[in-house]
């Protein structure tokens, strides 16, 4: 069996996830049904809009499920600028690309006016842009990430809503690395909308959440019923929505998991990698990131074969997007580091997860140990 | 239980003085059968097999003009699924590596150049050279990989001095020595060819035997970026202006007539020239800097002595006074000469009888019998020292 240390992709299901979508597998009924058939999934699916709603501190109503994050990201902004097509959308240059090429085509396609903030050698948006950008006027909406996929660096969230809000705009935050690895609070957070998906924290692919301020309404981006009072159009995945209710509370009842002991095996790694290799450098080591994620540049290895050599010494490891792996063009977010196209190639995602352990990071150390050896051999 | 054709393979350890279990072997596979056979072979015999496809080219109809990508057009991604699925199905790994780019700038390009220079490429050789041998050696290297295997049907021969030599497969109709001339010993070294002593017959019933959903899948016919062999189409996209019209004219000078380009030409061509004579008349060379087509009986095609350039040998250089046989371009059943060494990689081929359609652009690769020796690209005589520009004028 594989050491899996790929979780920014996704991660494998929690067995209590798992247990609560096998008990609502019979649940085959469709909420929307008056009868009890009907009745019993829209319980099912509630019920799971609770706990979701919870452990982000909203209320229920807030909560849109949708197939994931990337159908929460398109419709975090294709609903708002279906309405307000001649406002300002402001995102970063490391936005996932469910962001960065919706607002690519809200401005091509629908004339949105778009300003791409730029970030710093750790990832991190240059607030001074911000300001620029705030001050002309005319702001609809920021969409920032809150951690990034591929380095795990955390944008100062607290700092871009405070310029947002005096801006007049919206402030959206895509939380899907960093829902599940760190305690979020919409309200502490001030946000408008916030988006994630359950398959990064444990829980099932196929479901995600846009999450609203009250007095936000956004109509569907789906044409069709009124499910999720109106919001989003389309049958609910019962089952998935079930695991991820059951993932979200989980999560409520583990929340110091990450802090406590991912982080220090995260930081154990790291020291074992600069050990074998004086060149060897992390992206954005000493900014603030989540807990679990490494993104190692040795400048001598490619990310590509190193993804390869290790998945044969039995480590699952990315070059970064799982989206955009299998090409040999250095990823769009780590060159926007102002890195050099030869060393953004050279960049490698370790990603911890739930299931990860101490032995799965010596294991990964000795094995990376050999196919840096043999790289050295070769180059 | 009746005997299969896997019994009666003999296969001789790929590395010396190491157990299949202990060799790591990289096979290159197209999708098509005979990769996927090599790859499904060496796993059966014991070996730790890892697939690799290169992705090189993405012909989908938005390459050629911009419209909307449509599903089930793409032959290139089919071919990267069913090596997928071959893998799949033995269970060996399998990865992808997208040499879309490398691709273009090292084939394509080359192979656009080649015909605004009045040439007639062959894209295949190309491919293996700075692709195939090069940057998928290198990673079947950093993998791990002890050595590369292919599909193709070539025999890797221990000759003197335990150097290894290529010669051509035992099936005469199969043989792809000629594509793989440029072969260098480093590389031959780290590769080998396990189908080189079966036939295509053989090789499909080994497919079947394996279990292969590809057994049965059509040979590719046509160069794999130029689906249904229109070639100009690919020229013109990348060098708008190839079509220039120009004159056709005799050995004398004499204006023939008015043709549609030089591309459109290869020397020793018949057909299509859109003009009557009253004998028939062939492509004798291409004047790429007046644009002219040079047009002549059959007897004006018979070349006894040629240029060729970037020689590369994989054996000791034949001296002037060696009988070698040449072939000029694939299929071709080689004919006897000697090869005169001018310097710099270039080579004086003399023919022992005057050989038709030399087409410059095309290999001349050199054997002792089965032995390929080494290879180079003939001269376009006429090319002079104008440099063609790949660009729109």
């Amino acid at each position: 069996m594989a050491v899996y240390l790929d979780n920014n992709a996704t991660t494998p299901l929690k067995p209590q996830v798992k247990d609560a979508m096998v008990a609502a597998l019979d649940i085959f009924g469709n909420p929307s049904s008056v009868h009890g058939d009907g009745r019993k999934a829209r319980m099912a699916v509630d019920t799971a809009r609770r706990q979701v709603a919870s452990m982000f501190g909203v209320r229920a109503e807030q909560i849109v499920f949708t197939s994931g994050g990337s159908e929460a990201n398109n419709m975090a902004l294709r609903g708002y600028f279906a309405e307000n097509p001649t406002k300002k959308l402001v995102i970063s240059a490391v936005e996932h690309n469910c962001v960065y090429k919706t607002a690519l085509e809200l401005n091509r396609l629908h004339g949105v006016p778009l300003h791409i903030l730029p970030v710093d050698k750790d990832g991190i948006i240059d607030l001074a842009d911000l300001d620029d950008t705030l001050a002309k006027g005319n702001v609809g909406m920021v969409s920032v990430m809150h951690a990034n996929n591929e380095t795990g660096v955390l944008q100062p969230i607290a700092d871009i809503t405070k310029r947002v809000r005096d801006a007049g705009g919206l402030m959206h935050v895509d939380a899907v690395q960093s829902a599940g690895k760190m305690p979020l609070s919409f309200i502490d957070m001030d946000l408008d909308i916030l988006t994630m998906a359950f398959h990064k924290m444990g829980g099932p692919k196929g479901v995600g959440v846009v999450i609203l301020r009250p007095d936000i309404a956004m109509a569907s981006h789906i044409s069709g019923g009124s499910q999720e009072k109106s919001r989003r159009a389309g049958t609910e995945n019962t089952i998935a929505i079930v695991g991820a209710g059951a993932c979200a509370e989980l999560w409520q009842k583990s929340v110091t998991d990450m802090a406590e002991r991912i982080e220090p095996l995260r930081d154990y790694l790291e020291k074992g990698l600069k050990k074998l290799a004086n060149d060897i450098f992390i992206i954005g080591e000493t900014a603030s990131r989540i807990a679990n994620t490494t993104n190692v540049v040795v400048p001598i290895l490619e990310g590509e074969t190193a993804v390869m050599a290790l998945d044969l010494e039995g480590y699952a490891v990315s070059t970064g997007s799982a989206c955009s792996s299998g090409r040999v063009e250095p990823s769009r977010v780590i060159l926007a580091h102002n890195l050099e196209p030869e060393l953004a190639l050279c960049a490698l995602r370790i990603s911890l997860g739930w299931q990860n352990t101490k032995d799965d990071v010596d294991g990964f150390l000795k094995a990376f140990a050999t196919v840096l050896e043999r790289a050295k051999k070769n180059s | 239980m009746a005997q299969t054709i896997f019994d009666t393979l003999n296969i001789a350890p790929l590395v010396a003085g190491k157990t299949p279990a202990e060799t790591t072997v990289v096979a290159a596979m197209s999708g098509g059968v005979d990769s996927s056979v090599v790859a499904a072979l060496l796993h059966r015999l014991g070996y730790r097999v890892i697939g690799i496809t290169l992705q090189l080219w993405d012909y989908t109809p938005a390459q050629e003009s911009g419209e909307t990508k449509k599903f089930g057009t793409c032959c290139a991604l089919d071919d990267v699924y069913d090596a997928q699925r071959v893998c799949q199905t033995i269970g060996i790994p399998h990865y992808v590596l997208n040499y879309e780019s490398e691709f273009k700038d090292k084939v394509i390009d080359d192979f656009v150049d080649t015909y605004l220079s009045g040439a007639t490429p062959i894209p295949c050789v190309r491919c293996n050279q700075r692709i195939k041998f090069d940057s998928l050696l290198d990673k079947a290297k950093q993998l791990g990989g002890d050595i590369l295997v292919t599909g193709h049907y070539v025999r890797k021969v221990m000759g003197e001095g335990n150097l290894p030599e290529m010669h051509q497969g035992l099936s005469p109709e199969k043989d792809q020595s000629y594509y793989l001339f440029t072969t260098t010993p480093e590389q031959l070294t780290f590769s080998a060819f396990p189908l080189g002593d079966l036939t295509k017959a053989q090789t499909r019933e080994l497919g079947k035997e394996l279990g292969l959903h590809v057994h049965q899948k059509a040979d590719s016919q046509d160069i794999c970026f130029v689906p249904g062999g229109d070639y100009r189409k690919v020229v013109r996209k990348f060098a708008p202006h190839a079509e220039e019209t120009g004159n056709f004219v005799d050995s004398t000078g004499k204006v023939l007539g008015q043709h549609n380009g030089i591309i459109n030409f290869t020397v020793g061509q018949r057909r299509g020239l859109g003009l009557a004579f009253g004998e028939p008349m062939y492509v004798t060379a291409i004047r790429p800097d007046t644009r002219e087509v040079v047009l002549g009986p059959k007897e004006e095609l018979g070349v006894k002595t040629f240029m060729v350039k970037d020689a590369t040998w994989l054996s000791k250089i034949p001296s002037r006074n060696t009988e070698v046989t040449v072939r000029v371009r694939a299929g071709h059943l080689g004919v006897a000469g000697e090869v005169e060494q001018l310097g710099d990689g270039r080579l004086q081929v003399h023919l022992f009888d005057p050989e038709e359609a030399i087409s410059p652009g095309q290999a001349a690769v050199f054997y002792a019998d089965k032995h390929m020796l080494g290879g180079g690209w003939i001269e376009n005589p006429h090319a002079g020292k104008i440099k063609v520009e790949i660009s729109a004028t």
